[in-house]
């Protein structure tokens, strides 16, 4: 749900930025627009100027413009907000317009945008668009290229969208306590020509890490590397929405987290066809399944969506988990009935766990601390899915309709393509010469002895 | 009356007040044993849970270095910390014993087997404490060592043939030599007397026995400020008593119960493991063990304004030599994996 709020009704407050700045500019900002829900906003056709495939942010939203001269205006809002990561938790943020990440800003190569921005946050900031080419006193470094914006002060950026792409914009002020706090967005500029890597549907996403300790709210602001949730804009599974497709699909990803993040998409080969330095010639591009994206890097993958429900993750294995212990005892294999009885005895609610591997986590609902997700959790058409973080899904289907974003549901598995227990007969297992199964602290469960356990 | 009588009767007083704080002085002491036998028994128990919770952090050490999931260092490490709490609960099982045997000797029992049944735990704390109404005013009145004091000099008055008591003088607020009324001492609201006849010394030629009646005063006064300074000060003690006494446990154990609920939900979200639990487990017992000791050190206090205020000065340094607090430390431990 989107409500329209005016800032600063008087056009006087305004404070201009090094840049000089058309008068006509001045007579008005519009309207900052702000967001309250998590929920993926459908994709919005530009409502002037030239037509486009519009992008659809997950679980966020493209700002809305208005033309003024010929320029497109937005506006966006540095103010403090309150972002639900999945539910069941949310997280005292910093962003833009009512969330974090900021609203999308899509464009198209050639137009001139204006972009005001409003410091509602305790402290100063700027606006750094990151990765696009424009004058150097349009860059946002505070300090370097223009003062900082004092808290309650608009500033105004304004330059021409040379070249198409994928970028990002973050404050570069104060930057290493905003980027903790999750002032972040996505900025899209369209090919002028709509014939120039087109795509049926186009998912964006901002992968973003957080260090926020079960039971608060608020990130830690000082952490370097040792973040507790991973996620893509600002939600963590089970709250990223699901990538639905029917045909072709263009997937953008930029990475303003502390560390690189090897994306990884089931059931697809890809092509990584545009960086935020430009276009990928066809000749330069390998054919993945797996793509790093470097901190402050973005990548565009391409392919062709193939029926399907596909896991996409991050392949760090931890930043598949939600806030865990990383220093806690292994205690795999380790038998701890009797000791559990007796623990009981001073802890009365204590639950013998990690005897046989974490698993029990994802199935098992356990009170746990305020504001604080399991580290491991969801349920799948075929039972747990014991994931976390920077994991969703991409169901595509050949029904899906164009331009239908509507979950279409579990996929249904055509005849005899789904995996399936067998209890028939089977040939002895052919095992490395001179190894013996452990079988002393592995609980090896034979084929057809259900019983031996 | 013959003087020699006079001074039998003064001899007998004195002895009499003797007996009377010995008497009291014993009683204390004997419910005092009680206290420290009931509390020490009671915080035997708490070392045996201590060192249940060490012992389970080495079981589960030991079956995480069978397995091969710890080094057998961090094995050792439980295993030492284990075998200190087994050192303490010895000395704190010792210290169960020897309070029990102070008591038994207080009591002078014969015969310990099946006579002297000792309560599971201390008795609660009263809902309001005692106030200190007229606590001074009182041990003017009865407090023995005073009575005794101006029972002196009012016989010494009556060896010199003084009968005629011209007026009172109130040896605290105005003194004998200063009888302005205006050397108030107290402004809190109450006022402290203590009373002595004045007598019409008249002739000059008693001008020494009149310096010897002053000496009586002054003595007299004496007692009584310092009576009045004990009487304050036990008060002082039992009111802190009592007041740490609820305040561990409306405070303290319930707040530490909470961290422990909070430390459960942490561990239920593999937040923190089983060792840290565990160390949580032993803070919380260690809590509870200082709010015993809290009790007991409000029924140590318990009668010593009474003490104070009807007999004389209590005897402040009466705990047991075996009752040398020693705990275990508490600090959060190393995890298997730091």
């Amino acid at each position: 749900m989107s409500n329209r709020r005016r800032f600063l009704a008087n056009a006087g407050a305004v404070v201009l930025g090094t840049a000089a700045v058309s008068r006509s500019a001045m007579a008005a900002l519009p309207d900052a627009v702000a967001r309250t829900g998590a929920d993926t906003q459908p994709p919005s056709a530009p409502p002037a100027g030239q037509h486009y495939t519009p992008v659809v942010t997950l679980n966020g939203w493209t700002a809305p413009f208005r033309m003024t001269d010929g320029i497109k205006e937005f506006h966006l809002v540095a103010e403090p907000v309150v972002r639900e990561f999945a539910p069941g938790m949310t997280a005292r943020l910093w962003g833009y317009n009512g969330q974090s990440p900021g609203p999308t800003i899509e464009a198209v190569e050639g137009d001139r945008v204006r972009i005001f921005v409003t410091n509602r946050l305790p402290e100063h900031t700027s606006v750094h668009w990151h990765g696009l080419l424009l004058p150097s006193g349009m860059d946002g470094v505070a300090g370097l290229t223009q003062p900082h914006i004092p808290a309650g002060r608009t500033f105004v950026y304004e330059f021409e969208l040379t070249r198409p792409g994928t970028f990002m914009y973050h404050p570069h002020s104060d930057e290493m306590v905003q980027l903790a706090m999750g002032m972040m967005g996505l900025f899209v500029v369209h090919p002028r020509n709509p014939r120039h890597h087109p795509a049926d549907r186009d998912y964006a996403l901002l992968l973003a890490s957080y260090d926020i300790e079960p039971g608060s709210h608020t990130p830690r602001v000082s952490t370097m590397l040792d973040f507790n949730l991973w996620s893509w804009n600002s939600r963590v599974f089970p709250g990223i929405d699901h990538l639905v497709a029917r045909i072709g699909e263009r997937v953008r990803m930029g990475n303003l987290s502390m560390t690189n993040h090897p994306m990884h998409l089931h059931g697809h080969v890809f092509e990584v066809t545009c960086t935020d330095g430009g276009w990928v010639p066809k000749s330069a591009r390998w054919p993945e399944v797996t793509v790093d994206i470097g901190v402050g890097q973005m990548r565009a993958i391409e392919f062709d969506a193939v029926a399907g429900d596909w896991a996409f993750h991050c392949h760090k294995s931890h930043h598949t988990m939600n806030a865990m212990g990383h220093g806690i005892a292994n205690l795999v294999g380790v038998d701890q009935k009797d000791i559990a009885r007796r623990i009981q005895k001073l802890i009365p609610d204590y639950m013998a766990m990690g005897s046989r591997g974490m698993a029990e986590m994802g199935e098992m609902q356990m009170p746990l601390p305020d504001n604080t997700l399991p580290m491991m959790t969801g349920t799948g058409p075929f039972g747990a899915l014991e994931m976390g973080g920077m994991f969703s899904v991409l169901k595509v289907r050949d029904e899906q309709r164009p331009g239908d974003y509507t979950d279409p549901g579990w996929y249904r598995h055509p005849p005899g393509s789904l995996a399936r227990e067998w209890d028939g007969e089977l040939p002895a297992p052919a095992r490395a010469a001179g190894a013996t199964p452990e079988t002393a602290t592995v609980d090896v469960r034979k084929p057809g002895a259900h019983d031996h356990h | 009356m013959p003087h020699a009588r006079k001074v039998e009767q003064r001899r007998f007083e004195q002895r009499q007040l003797e007996v009377a704080q010995e008497a009291a002085g014993t009683a204390a002491m004997t419910r005092s044993a009680y206290f420290e036998a009931v509390a020490a028994r009671q915080l035997t128990g708490y070392f045996e849970q201590v060192r249940e919770a060490a012992e389970l952090s080495r079981d589960l050490a030991q079956r995480m270095a069978e397995a091969g999931n710890a080094p057998r260092l961090a094995h050792m490490r439980e295993q030492a910390f284990y075998a200190e709490m087994t050192a303490q609960l010895a000395r704190s099982r010792h210290r169960a014993i020897a309070a029990r045997e102070q008591l038994v000797r207080m009591l002078g029992l014969t015969s310990v087997q099946g006579t002297l049944q000792l309560p599971e735990r201390l008795p609660e704390l009263p809902t309001t404490p005692a106030e200190a109404h007229d606590a001074e005013q009182t041990a003017m009145d009865r407090r023995l060592d005073v009575l005794a004091a101006a029972r002196a000099s009012e016989a010494f008055a009556r060896s010199l043939g003084l009968t005629r008591a011209t007026r009172f003088v109130d040896v605290l607020g105005a003194g004998y030599v200063n009888e302005s009324e205006s050397r108030e001492e107290r402004t809190d609201g109450y006022e402290v007397h203590l009373s002595i006849p004045v007598f019409d010394f008249g002739d000059a030629r008693l001008a020494r026995a009149r310096a010897g009646y002053e000496q009586t005063l002054a003595r007299t006064a004496d007692i009584a400020v310092k009576a009045r300074s004990q009487v304050r000060e036990t008060y002082s003690a039992y009111r802190t008593a009592f007041d740490l006494a609820r305040h561990y446990r409306d405070e303290v154990v319930p707040l530490r119960k909470r961290i422990s609920e909070e430390a459960l939900l942490r561990y239920n979200g593999m937040l923190i493991g089983p060792f840290e639990l565990l160390a949580d487990a032993r803070e919380q017992v260690g809590a509870v063990n200082a709010a015993i000791e809290a009790q007991r050190d409000f029924w140590l206090a318990e009668s010593d304004p009474r003490t104070a205020m009807t007999i004389g000065p209590p005897r402040w340094h009466r705990r047991l030599p075996a009752n040398a607090r020693v705990r275990p430390s508490h600090r959060r431990r190393r995890t298997l994996t730091d």
